[in-house]
């Protein structure tokens, strides 16, 4: 991809991916599902996950599967606040730089 | 080609020097991620990661950044969330591409490394020339850079040539506005001394009034005039003196506060702006 995707986005992306599951996500099913939108190296999510996670804006659990623990990341109340505001932020972003673009021949 | 345990070894000996929870849960992670994947990923998914280095690398600057942005993370507010993140994140990282060298400042940057190196590559098909090893955010300056370029110089030039033309009016200036503030600290400073030792002056002058009346009181009418003068001006001179001490440990240090904020201001602003 020619733009970068700043942390902020990132953050937003893994908030929102996560939400989508109403029992969290675990780690590599997570990164499979970011990188289908955008390309990221397989080791960049866990500091996000881990600071999401130290922010509050993810808890972890874990759950036997396969006859071992697998670690959930499940969006908390504070991180679906932060994920609307990160959304609408990225909705008047995104019209504005749509506006300019719409003037482009 | 390395095997899942020589990995988890390899990161788990390279993340000894971080706490021990972090660690735990950096090596859980990873572990739990070569479970997910399964075998037949296994290897596929050990190239992807990097070198444990690499792994490591990411984590600790990370843990690093936390350490200092714990202040400007996780408070966003409703507007200001994204300009103080944003900046900050942009400034973290491009002290940390300076900071450390070579490999491990591609792997600094986390997602933006990545990106950069896609970034990299779509600049150079174009036959645009960009660092080998930069990162998305000095790609994005150095893009802005070469069209600017000319505009910063002639604007350096300006604000020499201000500068120079400036020192005739300016140091007189400045010293006359340094006076000014310094006169004025001092006439607030001597006020509120002044006050106190008014009070004080007041407190003897009644003292020693009582003491003239009592001793009179005996004698004639005039001793309780003085007795009753003294308390008035005793009790005037207590009022006086604490007004004083008031003013000196609640209004002053308040206004050194804000004086200092004032002065600090510019440069502020000059520092979120770079």
């Amino acid at each position: 991809m020619v733009f970068n995707t700043g942390s902020a986005l990132l953050d937003a992306i893994v908030l929102a991916v996560v939400s989508k599951e109403p029992e969290g996500t675990y780690g590599y099913n997570l990164t499979q599902e970011v990188r289908k939108v955008i390309e990221i190296s397989e080791s960049t999510l866990y500091p996000v996950l881990r600071r999401l996670q130290k922010e509050a804006c993810l808890e972890v659990y874990d759950m036997e599967y396969g006859g071992r623990n697998r670690r959930y990341y499940k969006i908390t109340d504070t991180g679906m606040v932060q994920l609307r505001l990160y959304r609408d932020e990225w909705i008047s972003y995104s019209n504005k730089i749509n506006n300019i673009f719409g003037g482009v021949k | 080609m390395m095997t899942r345990l020589e990995f988890m070894k390899e990161l788990e000996e390279l993340l000894s020097d971080i706490p021990s929870d972090e660690k735990a849960e950096a090596i859980q992670y990873y572990n739990n991620y070569l479970d997910d994947a399964g075998i037949e990923h296994e290897d596929e998914v050990l190239k992807e990661l990097g070198s444990p280095s690499q792994v490591a690398a990411i984590i600790k600057a990370d843990l690093n950044m936390d350490a200092r942005e714990q202040i400007n993370r996780g408070n966003f507010t409703e507007t200001g969330y994204k300009d103080t993140v944003y900046t900050d994140e942009k400034f973290e990282l491009e002290k940390k591409e300076q900071t450390a060298g070579g490999e491990q400042a591609d792997t600094a940057g986390g997602c933006n490394s990545q990106e950069a190196g896609q970034t990299g590559q779509t600049g150079q098909e174009d036959g645009q020339e960009t660092g080998s090893g930069s990162n998305g955010w000095t790609y994005g300056k150095a893009a802005g850079g070469t069209s600017a370029k000319g505009n910063d110089v002639s604007r350096i030039v300006l604000i020499v040539l201000l500068c120079i033309f400036a020192i005739p009016v300016g140091i007189p200036l400045f010293f006359s506005v340094f006076g000014v503030l310094f006169g004025v600290a001092a006439a607030i400073f001597a006020l509120f001394i002044g006050l106190g030792i008014a009070g004080a002056v007041m407190i003897c002058i009644g003292l020693s009034l009582i003491i003239i009346g009592l001793v009179n009181l005996g004698v004639s009418l005039a001793g309780l005039a003085f007795c009753g003068s003294g308390l008035v001006t005793f009790g005037l001179g207590i009022m006086f003196l604490i007004f004083s001490i008031l003013l000196c440990c609640k209004v002053l240090p308040a206004m050194i506060r804000g004086i200092v904020k004032l002065i600090r201001l510019p440069f502020e602003n000059r520092r979120v702006a770079a």
